[in-house]
């Protein structure tokens, strides 16, 4: 899997590709701590070239979610492919994120 | 240490062949000479009776000894015959002098090679009885400083932690020692450092220090630091060299055994978590009115999270469990433990508790356990009410959970609710199924539903519920095997990637 971060104004970015399973976690769990660990942290993980995610990436997902809204920002999601879709829709992730269809959308709701 | 005075290799056979050269130099004066003598650019080294005075002839013979012109004189013979004998003896003197010098270097080799020798038998003989890597260390240092006769020592080791032993007292900082390190990996080389320059490296003043690198699987892994009043020869610094191999070849034994002995315990304290957490879990199936109740559980080979419970208590309806903890591990173990005791424990307390008041309840409880460690649980609960032929139950997440009624078509009996731990609040509601003869509710984990073939596909939903529909005629206990069965066939010997989990409950 593929990690790209960058900035948008004050909002962090991490485009991701693959499978995001255990063995992906370590380097995104790095990057998301670095972004969770001040005020006001604000998130999109980008997931449009994602095609799977396993339970080890979706808590990944919820504990840097929580940080950033104990730090009073938020980790949002966008671009989920229907089958990644469907696993957050099973776990009812999707009532706990707020997701978006592109990462435009996403942006404009954190700004 | 002072330096012993050069003396001219023509002396040190003099002095050893005195008795050879007397008969040599009675031998001239028996021919008729007045006197023999050995003569080199600093003056005169011997003669034989002694040197004439005044004006005296004699004939003389040139040789070189080490590189030095030396000359034999006798006096008073001038004949060609005595001239020829006396290049000849010259040719002899510079023949027998070069054996002696090398005689004497090869004794010099011969006595360092010794003395490596029991240096090294030393070392590896203090070292060898040694299991730990510090206490392996500290006898290197011991060793090496009484090979050098060192004022101070320190040994420094690039693990994690760095390991660093010194004596008499730590007097180089941990900091100073990393930077030699990398510069002895720069060179590839040992450094010398001179008394001048100490006071930069932090090294004891007014000594001169040598730094030699120990490998460990051909990497610069440590050093070794002497530091000692005189400066260090070549002799000192091939036995240091000679000492660091050994001792690398040692930590690189004793690291290996260090890591196997880490992860013998590691996999021994894993198999107590796993067989801990087998346990855990019902030993026995319950006897339910109405219903025909199997279970099994198939560990991955990390511990996982999975949990299966049943409360039956007299008087209060049939209760089960199905959850799964995100992650593996042993923080994955001990909260699916504690998750389990929860529910046990909110089961009990509250008053007919309905599935979604258990979860509400496991959710405000263990919420902030869940968030410090990271993690989540989905976690499916269902309630069985005999007299009503109902199903009560509540999903904070979880799936697989299949219901097939009789003769129909197989659903997913989706969650409502977020997992345990993922918001301060989990709203989930109870749902409620006519559960009758020959309806079947399956509540498997995830691990089911991800097993993968060699090919990296899943097996998925679709061909779970098919497979579940094709089987509903079974009992609980063979739809157990049978669905184990299929997903190890699907498998294909791939391995086992998450726990599989599932409680199978039939209507009779």
């Amino acid at each position: 899997m593929d990690l790209k971060t960058r900035m948008s104004g004050n909002v962090a970015i991490a485009e991701m590709n693959g499978r995001f399973d255990a063995l992906e976690v370590p380097k995104v769990s790095a990057w998301l701590d670095t972004v969770t660990d001040r005020e006001d942290s604000r998130i999109v993980v980008n997931m449009t070239g994602v095609t799977f995610v396993d339970s080890t990436a979706l808590s990944l997902l919820v504990k840097g979610m929580k940080r950033a809204r104990q730090h009073n920002g938020d980790l949002t999601l966008c671009g989920l492919q229907k089958p990644v879709k469907v696993i957050f829709e099973l776990t009812r992730l999707d009532k706990a994120f707020n997701m978006y269809e592109d990462e435009g959308d996403a942006l404009h709701a954190l700004l | 240490m002072i330096a012993p005075p050069v003396v001219h290799p023509l002396q040190r056979f003099l002095d050893d062949q005195r008795p050879r050269l007397n008969n040599l130099a009675q031998a001239w004066l028996m021919a008729g000479a007045e006197a023999f003598g050995i003569y080199t650019a600093d003056g005169w080294l011997a003669a034989w009776p002694a040197v004439p005075f005044g004006q005296a002839q004699g004939l003389r013979a040139p040789f070189q000894v080490s590189g030095k012109r030396a000359e034999l004189w006798v006096f008073g013979l001038f004949d060609a015959a005595s001239q020829a004998r006396l290049e000849v003896d010259a040719d002899l003197v510079q023949q027998l002098t070069s054996l002696n010098t090398d005689l004497d270097s090869m004794t010099v080799e011969l006595i360092e090679t010794q003395d490596q020798l029991l240096a090294l038998y030393g070392l590896t003989d203090s070292m060898r009885n040694q299991l730990r890597v510090d206490k392996a260390l500290a006898a290197l240092l011991s060793e090496s400083m009484g090979l050098m006769r060192a004022a101070s020592a320190s040994v420094f080791l690039n693990d994690t932690p760095p390991i660093v032993v010194q004596h008499p007292v730590p007097l180089v900082a941990e900091t100073m020692l990393s930077r030699l390190l990398e510069q002895v990996n720069a060179s590839g080389n040992h450094v010398i450092i001179v008394p001048s320059d100490a006071p930069s490296y932090g090294l004891p003043l007014q000594k001169f220090s040598l730094v030699e690198p120990i490998y460990v699987h051909n990497q610069v892994t440590g050093i070794l630091c002497i530091s000692k009043e005189g400066a260090f020869n070549s002799p000192d610094i091939k036995l240091l060299r000679a000492v660091c191999d050994q001792a690398g070849a040692h930590l690189e034994n004793l690291l290996l055994y260090q890591n196997s002995l880490a992860q013998a315990r590691i996999q021994t304290e894993m198999e107590l978590a796993k067989t801990v957490q087998l346990n855990l879990l019902p030993q026995q199936l319950p006897l339910v009115a109405g219903l025909d109740v199997s279970a099994a559980t198939l560990p991955a080979s990390q511990v996982g999270g999975d949990f299966y419970d049943y409360t039956s208590d007299p008087g209060l309806p049939f209760l089960f469990t199905v959850g799964d903890v995100t992650g593996k591990g042993i923080p994955a173990a001990m909260l699916m433990a504690m998750t389990r005791t929860m529910i046990r424990s909110k089961t009990r307390m509250l008053e007919q508790a309905s599935p979604a008041d258990i979860i509400g309840a496991l959710n405000d409880e263990m919420y902030d356990d869940f968030t410090v460690i990271g993690m989540f649980a989905t976690v499916f609960i269902g309630q069985y009410l005999h007299e009503d032929h109902v199903l009560y139950y509540a999903n904070a997440g979880h799936s697989p959970v299949i219901f097939c009624p009789a003769g129909g078509t197989a659903v997913l009996l989706e969650a409502d609710g977020t997992p345990i731990g993922v918001l301060p609040t989990c709203l989930c509601e109870n749902q409620a199924i006519y559960f009758n003869q020959g309806d079947l509710l399956i509540a498997g984990t995830d691990g089911f539903s991800e097993a993968t073939n060699p090919q990296g596909e899943l097996f998925g939903y679709e061909r779970l519920l098919q497979l579940v529909e094709s089987v509903a005629y079974q009992s609980a206990a063979e739809i157990v095997q049978t669905l184990y069965r299929a997903i190890a066939e699907f498998g294909a010997g791939s391995a086992q990637d998450d726990d599989q989990t599932v409680v199978v409950i039939k209507g009779v």
